[in-house]
């Protein structure tokens, strides 16, 4: 696994996260993911993942008019078996991010 | 709502024409291209711009986008037999004007086979470019070769028809007609269904002075010269025609 697709897994991960917390279209996850610090993130990485979310059954979208008129809005929101996902990847992380922790809480003594 | 830059507009349209190319189903290209669109107004407000989304690269953002898209495996198979229906019928329509129905098995193989080449090229060539961005000039001299190709490849199959025999079949004196008002309602079908009448244009141009010529009795050298000036003649008008239409298309 190279450190793109590590990173890809990550964002994986926290994209199911916020659009468990609502309905959300892409400009307002990378504004979120901004808000928490994902500056490493190139805008555009979260659509190809979107993409495969939609498609392994995780994610369903919905098109909603815009407040404003003119055309409508893409919206994002978890499906049964992308809550599933989402508690999977809650699992996973914290026994890595755990095991990363300790491992360098040791190298620090 | 507010119009996006240039740049922007410009990665859209080359989005588009990369994942067409690349034979992706049009629904989720579209759905794709105007998700980004919403992307980059909003961004474009915040005083970002299109590099925010694409990264390093446009090409390998491009190519990432792509890859999670499925084929549109009936719409390609049905662009191929199309292109494949329509070079055909190009062919035999000059053949049945000149009254000259007969293929050997070699061209029967081999003009499919152009006609795909073509196409594949043609894909190739508009994702190459996509992926990149090159003056109207460069674009033509990377173009150019592509459109050359199927005319150098009849060239050859032509001369290899004649260094290798295979048997040949020929359409009897009765079949021209019939031959003739096929490949011509095969045309008018497919003019219908791309809504261009480039094909038609093309049909005229490459027929109306083979059959004019036909009537005169020329001698084949004269007949030859006049054919090849009237048919070149027809194509820089087409290619005029093409010129103007996108320029009224993109004001820039």
């Amino acid at each position: 696994m190279s450190s793109s697709q590590m990173l890809k897994g990550i964002l994986e991960g926290c994209l199911l996260s916020i659009i468990g917390k609502g309905d959300v279209y892409g400009y307002e996850m990378i504004e979120k993911l901004d808000s928490y610090g994902f500056s490493m993130v190139s805008e555009g990485s979260i659509y190809p993942l979107l993409l495969r979310m939609k498609k392994e059954g995780w994610v369903t979208t919905t098109q909603k008019p815009l407040p404003s008129g003119g055309p409508k809005r893409k919206y994002y929101s978890l499906t049964d078996k992308g809550e599933e996902e989402l508690e999977q990847f809650k699992k996973r992380w914290t026994k890595m991010s755990g095991s990363v922790n300790e491992l360098l809480r040791e190298e620090e003594k | 709502m507010s119009k996006l830059s240039l740049g922007s507009e410009a990665f859209l349209t080359n989005l588009k024409t990369y994942l067409i190319a690349s034979g992706k189903k049009e629904k989720e290209i579209n759905e794709t291209v105007e998700e980004l669109r919403d992307h980059l107004h909003e961004a474009e407000k915040d005083g970002k711009d299109v590099s925010h989304i694409t990264g390093q690269s446009p090409k390998k953002y491009m190519k990432e986008l792509s890859g999670e898209m499925d084929v549109d495996v009936k719409s390609v198979f049905n662009i191929g037999a199309l292109v494949i229906a329509g070079g055909l019928s190009f062919i035999v329509m000059g053949d049945a004007i000149r009254g000259d129905l007969s293929y050997s098995l070699l061209q029967i193989i081999g003009y499919p086979i152009i006609a795909l080449a073509y196409l594949l090229g043609v894909a190739v060539t508009l994702k190459y470019l996509s992926a990149r961005t090159l003056s109207k000039k460069k674009e033509f001299f990377v173009f150019l070769p592509v459109g050359m190709v199927p005319g150098v490849l009849f060239l050859a199959l032509i001369f290899l028809n004649q260094v290798v025999v295979t048997p040949t079949f020929v359409f009897p004196e009765w079949a021209r007609v019939v031959v003739f008002l096929l490949a011509m309602g095969l045309l008018i079908f497919m003019s219908i269904w791309s809504k261009t009448w480039i094909l038609i244009f093309v049909a005229l141009v490459l027929l109306v002075p083979e059959w004019v010529l036909s009537q005169m009795q020329f001698q084949e050298e004269t007949h030859l010269i006049a054919l090849s000036v009237s048919t070149l003649g027809g194509f820089a008008l087409i290619v005029l025609y093409l010129f103007f239409k996108a320029k009224k298309a993109a004001p820039q």
